[in-house]
């Protein structure tokens, strides 16, 4: 695996073999990236269904299926819920 | 075209016809080309002067048309057209007659580097501290097995917890909402990957305001984002806000993917700004 490099003050432009340590350390990014998105992830999913039980609460039970789409919209959930 | 004839010293009678040649040609009545040539270190080949104080117009240069001036001098200085049409201003009396490249980086963006190709990351490093502000425009896409991943920057190849974001994405008619502290490399866009539709690309332009100060916390402004199909909601739009927990003065950035490599034809450019 390479990562390529530029010297911006000379110029100079190389791709450069990695070493072991980078490539260990490209593993653990990868993976603490992967965690914090998952966790992005879950906080999106846990606010859509939130927003999902006010949908279906007793507040909305009773709307119009009109109404209910346009609620949903006010409250940003996919076009589908 | 004509000619001049050579005058000879002591000719008689006097070679009026040959010097009135000479005259007509020197205002332009006679189609015959002029040619000055000395030898000699100390002398100009030709000097002119106006001494006119209020407009002090020395020469003009026309177009073909005979009205245009291509180049003139006068007392303002020297003017020239890149066009053919109006002369602008070249440099005026008193100032420096060479534009360096400091002049060149006080007023327009400088373009630093450009990296490309199939590559783990993009890493730009010596930096001058010259800029007042980078601009770092990103257009890739990541091998990993997936429709998209992260755009993340490390600088100075800090791999500490020290990134802090704030994002939005937005897909067909949904918005979404995110952020993410102590990080060990800050996301500023997102970019397709290898199981997005072929050929589609992400990209960000991200905004580094002074990256020179060596005092304060430095930030990453990128608006940007991702086409993995030509679908409804195949495009998100990303709107980022990184935070790097660092006084220390920027002068190196990295590129890489949040997983896998560029792939080929993916190309990050760094470019200096003015103040």
């Amino acid at each position: 695996m390479q990562r390529i490099v530029a010297n911006v003050e000379s110029g100079e432009v190389v791709a450069v073999d990695m070493t072991p340590a980078e490539v260990a350390q490209r593993a653990e990014d990868e993976a603490a990236l992967a965690a914090a998105e998952q966790a992005a992830h879950d906080a999106e999913a846990q606010r859509v269904a939130d927003l999902q039980a006010v949908l279906n609460s007793p507040i909305v039970t009773g709307a119009t299926p009109e109404q209910k789409a346009a609620f949903a919209r006010l409250l940003g959930l996919p076009a589908e819920s | 075209m004509a000619s001049l004839e050579e005058l000879t010293f002591g000719e008689t009678p006097f070679p009026s016809a040959k010097f009135n040649k000479i005259v007509r040609g020197l205002t332009g009545l006679l189609d015959v080309p002029f040619f000055f040539k000395i030898n000699d270190a100390a002398q100009w080949v030709l000097t002119l002067q106006n001494s006119d104080p209020t407009n002090g117009r020395v020469a003009i240069v026309y177009a073909a048309d005979g009205v245009t001036p291509l180049f003139q001098v006068d007392k303002n200085g020297v003017r020239a057209s890149r066009t053919g049409g109006a002369a602008e201003r070249v440099l005026t009396t008193g100032e420096s007659a060479t534009v360096t490249a400091a002049m060149l980086a006080e007023h327009y963006a400088v373009k630093l580097a450009e990296l490309s190709g199939a590559g783990a990351s993009y890493d730009f490093q010596s930096i001058p501290q010259t800029y007042r502000h980078l601009l770092l425009i990103v257009y890739g896409r990541s091998d990993t097995a997936s429709t998209d991943t992260s755009l993340v920057l490390r600088f100075n190849n800090d791999s500490g917890a020290n990134y802090y974001h704030q994002k939005v994405l937005s897909a067909a008619t949904t918005s979404t909402t995110s952020e993410a502290t102590a990080q060990t490399s800050g996301p500023v866009g997102v970019i397709s990957a290898a199981s997005a539709t072929a050929n589609l690309m992400g990209m960000a332009s991200i905004l580094i305001p002074h990256y020179t100060q060596a005092n304060r916390y430095k930030m990453a402004r990128a608006v940007g984002g991702e086409v993995t199909a030509l679908a409804s909601g195949g495009l998100t739009l990303g709107n980022h806000l990184m935070a790097w927990n660092s006084t220390a003065a920027i002068n190196r950035i990295t590129a890489l993917p949040g997983a896998g490599s560029f792939v080929a034809d993916s190309v990050a450019t760094l470019y200096g700004l003015p103040s």
